[in-house]
């Protein structure tokens, strides 16, 4: 067995390959498979996660401004 | 008051009706030129949206599956583009400066011999009226966004000429004539309507205190007027006589005057100015009159005491046309009696409704009763439960509790919200320091211990593809769900490190660098998500861990549940 939670695990593969920590701004501190989901698919793409790029032009105007409520 | 004040008073009248007349008219013809900025900068994004759909050799659009689709979906991108186009912030700008107009409304007072108190005026009950005029504004700009989402959606079915739709559409942005389109007309007419319907409330709330009952009906008499202001102007009514008059638009004529636009008002007037106009009549600058003509009041030598205030008549100011019927007290539980029977919550939602009304405690469903309801209670947004103060829409996972009562704790944070977008800044301004040591410096441990304690590892299995059904590590959650939300203020408290270094549920720092009030909005919605539950254990639990600010909400909430005017104004 692992020693360490999955999502910490991808959370380290992804500085150490993408040489950027994952942006998380607690989207899916309620779906944690949902966040593995998207951390695995950053590294098999090689494109850093970063969940404000899942949010709509709307949602990231109200987030940018402090008034999207997580 | 000595009657030669009141003569000298009077005298000052007219000036200061005019004072309060052209800043009304300037207001409206700002608000009115940006509307017209807007609705050709939404023209302009409009015609970029019908630009995507494919038009035929013959100039019309193609009735197929793509354009149908971006038909279809095209009321989202209208939505958003009023927005971009500048109607929200106008909206708002016009609404949060009809404060500016309480010095015109106190001078006038004095113009006609009556001081009235700006302290009497409950900030808190002004900003929920300001926010109700707002949501009407919400309203006009969606119907009309909704009318030409019909529109393009229309035409495309029945593959209308593309130059017919451009057409249908300038004809509901631009208008026609003059006038303009339908939303910058509608918007207007209610931008006059809600500046002079705010002017009232607060004038007839600080009337109230006075203590005196006799009103003179106030306003231009000029060729618009109506008859129905024409004939009540510058005379002198009871209250009970106002009560008893129509304006024939059913709407409150203490409210609304004449109605829709009425730029008319009621002024509260001493016992002894109100029997001299009524002995003596009034007469006001008419608009063929070039000076002011000096108000036709006797003088009176023998000065009089000043009247002891009369009962005062039960306030009743509401701010716009009930949109439902009035209800008794009491008829499904009245919200804003404490200990008395307990309200049924209708939040428009079924899923929602079960769960409030089964789930919590009778004081949080008096809350929740008591304040203005989300505008839509939605499912997630991909999978994402979240909560915009700006259209008050609650999205969430009705199959969890805690995050239907999470969003709708960040809910009642801005609906009590006095400026700016919570309140809960102020509720924890100090308790925030105290509880946040527990968990920071040498006390950092205890989130370790609290990892410790509640935490709990399943194993993760693949549901598709080539190794679906294998193990591929583990995740560590909370044993019981409740303790994720007060992990999670943990987190607020030490700004992300309880994420972002411990691995607890939480938001993780970057959330909160956004800005200050989003951990004073999370560690509120958390709170009420656990207060607001029947199963105390959670609250408990808070209660234990964050001593200072579970009291400072408790006060919060003790306040909400004494306080009956949250959202009197908008209560049957």
């Amino acid at each position: 067995m692992q020693d360490k939670p999955l999502t910490e695990i991808l959370k380290e593969r992804h500085l150490k390959e993408l040489k950027v920590e994952p942006y998380i701004i607690g989207l899916y501190r309620r779906d944690q498979e949902r966040l593995i989901e998207g951390l695995e698919k950053a590294l098999s793409d090689k494109v850093p996660y970063d969940e404000r790029d899942l949010l709509s032009r709307e949602d990231r105007d109200a987030f940018e401004k402090g008034e999207l409520f997580l | 008051m000595p009657k030669k004040d009141i003569y000298d008073a009077l005298r000052k009248l007219p000036s200061a009706l005019t004072s309060k007349y052209r800043k009304d008219d300037a207001r409206l013809n700002e608000f009115e030129r940006n509307m017209i900025r807007v609705q050709k900068e939404m023209m302009n994004r409009v015609l970029g949206l019908v630009n995507k759909l494919e038009i035929g050799e013959d100039g019309n659009i193609l009735s197929n599956t793509d354009n149908i689709g971006t038909a279809s979906k095209s009321l989202a991108t209208l939505r958003r583009s009023l927005t971009r186009s500048g109607y929200k912030e106008l909206v708002a700008d016009h609404v949060a400066g009809f404060g500016d107009n309480v010095d015109q409304i106190i001078n006038i007072a004095r113009a006609v011999g009556v001081e009235m108190d700006v302290a009497v005026l409950d900030p808190k009950e002004l900003t929920n009226l300001q926010g109700e005029y707002l949501s009407e504004f919400d309203e006009i700009g969606e119907k009309a966004v909704k009318e030409l989402k019909k529109g393009i959606y229309d035409a495309t079915l029945n593959g209308t000429p593309s130059g017919d739709l451009i057409s249908n559409l300038q004809k509901t942005i631009i208008g026609e004539d003059k006038r303009g389109g339908k939303l910058k007309n509608y918007a207007k007419t209610y931008a006059q309507t809600s500046q002079m319907g705010y002017d009232r409330h607060v004038g007839n709330r600080m009337a109230e205190e006075t203590g005196f009952v006799d009103y003179i009906y106030l306003g231009p008499d000029d060729s618009i007027t109506r008859p129905f202001c024409n004939s009540h102007i510058n005379k002198v009514f009871t209250l009970e006589e106002i009560q008893s008059l129509s304006n024939g638009q059913n709407l409150s004529v203490r409210q609304y005057g004449g109605g829709w636009n009425c730029r008319h008002f009621f002024q509260v007037v001493d016992p002894e100015t109100a029997q001299e106009i009524r002995e003596n009549g009034l007469e006001m600058p008419g608009k063929d009159k070039k000076t002011p003509p000096k108000p036709k009041v006797k003088p009176q030598a023998k000065p009089k005491a000043k009247a002891a205030p009369k009962a005062r008549p039960k306030p009743k100011a509401s701010p716009k046309p009930p949109k439902v019927p009035k209800k008794a007290k009491g008829e499904d539980g009245d919200p804003r009696v404490k200990d008395g029977p307990v309200p049924v919550v209708n939040v428009k939602n079924d899923r929602a409704n079960k769960v409030i009304n089964n789930e919590t405690t009778d004081d949080a469903r008096r809350i929740i009763k008591n304040l203005r309801k989300p505008r839509e209670i939605l499912p997630p947004d991909r999978g994402r439960s979240h909560y915009k103060p700006g259209s008050t829409r609650i999205y969430a996972n009705l199959d969890s509790q805690e995050t239907l009562l999470h969003e709708y704790g960040h809910h009642i944070d801005h609906m009590k919200a006095m400026s700016g977008k919570v309140r809960s800044s102020s509720v924890f301004r100090v308790a925030y320091g105290e509880d946040r040591a527990r968990f920071t410096g040498n006390n950092a441990r205890r989130i370790q211990e609290l990892k410790d304690k509640w935490y709990t590892v399943e194993q993760l299995y693949r549901k598709r593809g080539p190794n679906k059904g294998k193990n591929y590590g583990y995740m560590s959650k909370t044993k019981e769900s409740w303790q994720s939300g007060v992990t999670d203020i943990v987190d607020a408290l030490t700004m992300g490190r309880a994420y972002d270094e411990y691995g607890l549920p939480g938001h993780g720092g970057r959330y909160y660098k956004q800005a200050v009030w989003l951990k004073d909005t999370e560690i509120y919605a958390n709170m009420f998500s656990a207060w607001s539950r029947k199963d105390r254990t959670g609250w408990d639990e808070i209660k234990e861990l964050f001593p200072s600010m579970s009291k400072a909400f408790q006060a919060d909430m003790d306040e909400t549940l004494n306080k009956v005017d949250w959202n009197q104004t908008y209560a049957g």
